[in-house]
This record gives structure tokens, C-alpha cells and sequence, in this order.
């Protein structure tokens, strides 16, 4: 068996044990017969290949396990996008998410976090202005916009029981791009016109001007793999040295591209989650979310809310 | 200028051929192996980030050049539907670079 087809071979879980077990120990010693021989590259590429990301612990959690408080006002601002074609109005002023059993469609294992619940969305997004959505710009073009639905309230009313059923007032349609950048390693942004005012959400406060800090500690509100919204904090900004972006180790999946990445300390909106690490991890038969050391892997890319402020009024100037 | 004209056609047989090709790919090399084939191509590579849409998305940026003078990059926007299922999300415009003759 040549080198690689035998790291194929073994649980990514033991091999996250190896390179965490060096990091800590910071000499080779090794308590795997199998890894010792391989360098810490060739572990890493391993553990990355074909992988859903958590860093550290898995921090998210569903918004009534919340207190009341500020983290629960900053989710209020958070939409999820879905395709128009997966909400189905249902003649009485309310309409049916189309949804998927999340552990079904990912092959999931058992014991993986959140399997049981329902998925349908396919990016998120938060409120910027009364009628403005902002989100990652590889989610909204100009020729799908108006076929794209901007959702409040999905969510987990309990542990077992989500919000598919949501009033026909929750629910928005994209009318017009504001803006839009989409580079492969840059800035991704879209600002999305809906058909009407929200008069009943709060409007996100974003940075308008300079960086976050560095090391500064962040949550984000999404939903990730297009799950029920969920909050997420445990992480701080990792590197902040490009212009347009900055990176930190969220706990961010597929379906949270457009999510505000909060200041946890201002509450201010300082990202939008576009792009990271790879999600899953093949497990024998199934797939386990990807676990990287606190800081390892690459990071999670937020686009800096400065690359469009210019674009939204300011609400402070009159 | 007739290098634009071929420039134009070969995008366009390009952008028709490719849904069809990314779909029968079984891994993302096989992706990138079939776009480098294509005439005029002279680059093309497939980002490492994972753009976190659900499906998410990987960005395969190539450059074509029929005419020493016209460079012109496209970025392809692709569905990872699984590890060895694929689907063209969408094709970015068109990045035109005069290239000074060079």
C-alpha cells in the first residue's frame, strides 16, 4: 500500500490525535505505530482532503439555548436564503420551506451535531439597511437575484422542533443588485434590494471605516450546511493583514457565506463570512465534521463590511 | 481584429462545452486536465478556498490567449456536490488584458 492510500486509511480523528499530540508535546514522539513516520505536511494534507470545520470545540448553538440579551438582538438582523422554488406559499398568508433531513443528505454519522434537523437554505445574509440585504457575492448575482427569497425565523423553536412554516411578512424577495464584488482570493460582497421595507428587524450596525483588531474576539450567526440559524463565538481574527478581508477560526460550514461576523465586544458587524476551510470528513462509510487545532488549517475569510459601507447610509448622518 | 474574433468563438465553445464537462468529472484535477486541453487555454487552476454556499463552491480561473496581444481571464464558479460529483454554478465575465504585444 503506497504511503498515501495508507493515511486514506485512517480515521481522521487519529490523525487530528497525532498532529495535536506534536503540537503539544513539540517533539515526534507518538503513540501511533502507523503516523510516526509521516511528516506533519503529509498528515495535514490528509486531514484536509475532502473534509465540515470546526476549530477547537464546536461552538454553534441554536438561538434558544440563548439567553436574552445581545447575542440573541444581534440574530435578529440574519436572514437565510433559499431558491424560490423551495418556498411554497400556502394560500393562507403563510409558506412551507422545502427542507431536507440533514443527516440524510450529508451521509452523516451518528452522534454528528444537528443530524436530525432540517436543511434548505443555501446562503445567509443580514439586514443593512430598511431595505437593503447584504450577503457574499458568490450567493446573489444579477441574473438570479429575483429568484432568491431573504427568510427571517428560521430556526429551532426547541431541541426537536424547527420553524418551516413562516409568515408570508417574513419573507422577501430579491428585486435588485446595489452592488456586487466577487473576486477568487479577494473581497465578496453583494448588496441586494428587496421588494419592500422590514419594519420589524433590527438593521445591523456595520464598521464603516479602519480594521478590527487583531486577535479580537468574534461570533457569527448563519446557517451553516443551510441548517436552522446558529450562533457561534470561540473565535478571534487570525490574520488581518489583507485590505479586503480579514481571517479567523469560526466555526463556519457551507450555507453560512453571507453571515454577519460580529465584534463580540461592540456587536458591531465586522465580516461577512465568504470562504474557508473545507467541511467534512469521510469516517469509514460516513462523515464526521473536519476538527482543526485552534490554530490550524487555514482560517475562515470574512470580507471587511468597509468594502461597501460607502454604499449604505450611514444612519448616524443626517 | 480576427484574434478577437477567435478569441470570442473559443470562449463561447468554451462556455457550451463546460456543463456538460464538469459534470462527468470524477475529481477536480480531471476538471482542470480538460479546461488546459482546450484550445487557446494557456492556464488554468483551481483554488484551494472553499466558497461556503451550500453546495459549496470551488473557483477554477483560467486564462486564454489566441492573440499575442489579447489575454483574457475567466473565473467558473463550480458546485461541489460531493467528492467526485460536480456542477457549473456560473461563469464570471470576462477579464480582458491587452498584453502589449507580449
Amino acid at each position: 500500500m503506497s504511503d498515501s492510500k495508507l493515511l486514506d486509511a485512517v480515521a481522521p480523528t487519529l490523525i487530528l490525535r497525532e498532529l495535536r499530540s506534536r503540537g503539544i508535546s513539540g517533539d515526534k514522539a507518538s503513540d501511533s505505530q502507523v503516523l510516526k513516520d509521516f511528516d506533519d505536511a503529509s498528515l495535514a494534507s490528509a486531514l484536509k482532503a475532502n473534509a465540515k470545520v470546526i476549530y477547537g470545540t464546536d461552538d454553534r448553538q441554536d438561538l434558544h439555548e440563548l439567553s436574552p440579551g445581545p447575542h440573541l438582538d444581534d440574530a435578529d438582523c440574519v436572514v437565510a436564503l433559499f431558491r424560490a422554488g423551495n418556498v411554497v406559499d400556502n394560500g393562507d398568508g403563510t409558506s412551507t420551506l422545502r427542507t431536507v433531513n440533514f443527516g440524510a443528505a450529508h451521509n452523516l454519522c451518528a452522534g454528528e451535531t444537528f443530524r436530525d434537523q432540517p436543511t434548505g437554505a443555501f446562503c445567509s445574509g443580514f439586514l443593512v439597511a430598511p431595505d437593503i440585504v447584504a450577503t457574499a457575492g458568490h450567493c446573489v448575482n444579477s441574473g438570479n437575484v429575483t429568484a432568491v427569497r431573504f427568510v427571517f425565523g428560521f430556526r429551532m423553536r426547541d431541541a426537536t422542533n424547527a420553524e418551516t412554516v413562516i409568515s408570508n411578512a417574513e419573507i422577501y424577495e430579491g428585486a435588485s443588485i446595489v452592488g456586487h464584488q466577487l473576486t477568487p482570493d479577494g473581497p465578496d460582497w453583494a448588496l441586494v434590494r428587496l421588494d419592500r421595507s422590514v419594519t420589524n428587524h433590527r438593521i445591523a450596525r456595520i464598521r464603516r471605516a479602519g480594521h478590527i483588531a487583531d486577535n479580537q474576539s468574534v461570533h457569527v450567526i448563519g446557517h451553516p450546511s443551510g441548517l436552522p440559524i446558529k450562533f457561534a463565538a470561540g473565535a478571534v481574527v487570525r490574520d488581518n493583514t489583507s485590505p479586503g478581508f480579514f481571517v479567523a477560526n469560526l466555526d463556519t460550514y457551507g450555507g453560512n457565506s453571507g453571515s454577519p461576523v460580529f465584534n463580540s465586544g461592540t456587536h458591531e458587524v465586522e465580516g461577512v463570512l465568504v470562504r474557508g476551510e473545507t467541511d467534512f470528513v469521510l469516517q469509514g462509510n460516513c462523515q464526521v465534521s473536519l476538527v482543526c487545532p485552534t490554530t490550524g488549517c487555514r482560517g475562515e475569510d470574512c470580507t471587511r463590511t468597509t468594502e461597501f459601507a460607502n454604499l449604505i447610509r450611514d444612519p448616524n448622518e443626517s | 481584429m480576427p484574434g478577437d474574433r477567435a478569441i470570442v468563438d473559443s470562449i463561447k465553445e468554451l462556455e457550451n462545452a463546460l456543463p456538460d464537462a464538469i459534470e462527468k468529472a470524477s475529481s477536480r484535477e480531471a476538471i482542470v486536465e480538460w479546461v488546459k486541453a482546450r484550445p487557446g487555454v494557456i492556464s488554468a487552476s483551481l483554488g484551494m478556498s472553499l466558497l461556503k454556499s451550500e453546495p459549496p463552491q470551488v473557483c477554477l480561473v483560467l486564462e486564454l490567449r489566441l492573440d499575442p496581444a489579447v489575454r483574457v481571464t475567466k473565473e467558473i464558479y463550480i458546485d461541489i456536490l460531493g467528492p467526485d460529483q460536480f456542477r457549473l454554478n456560473h461563469i464570471g465575465p470576462n477579464r480582458e488584458t491587452k498584453s502589449g504585444g507580449g
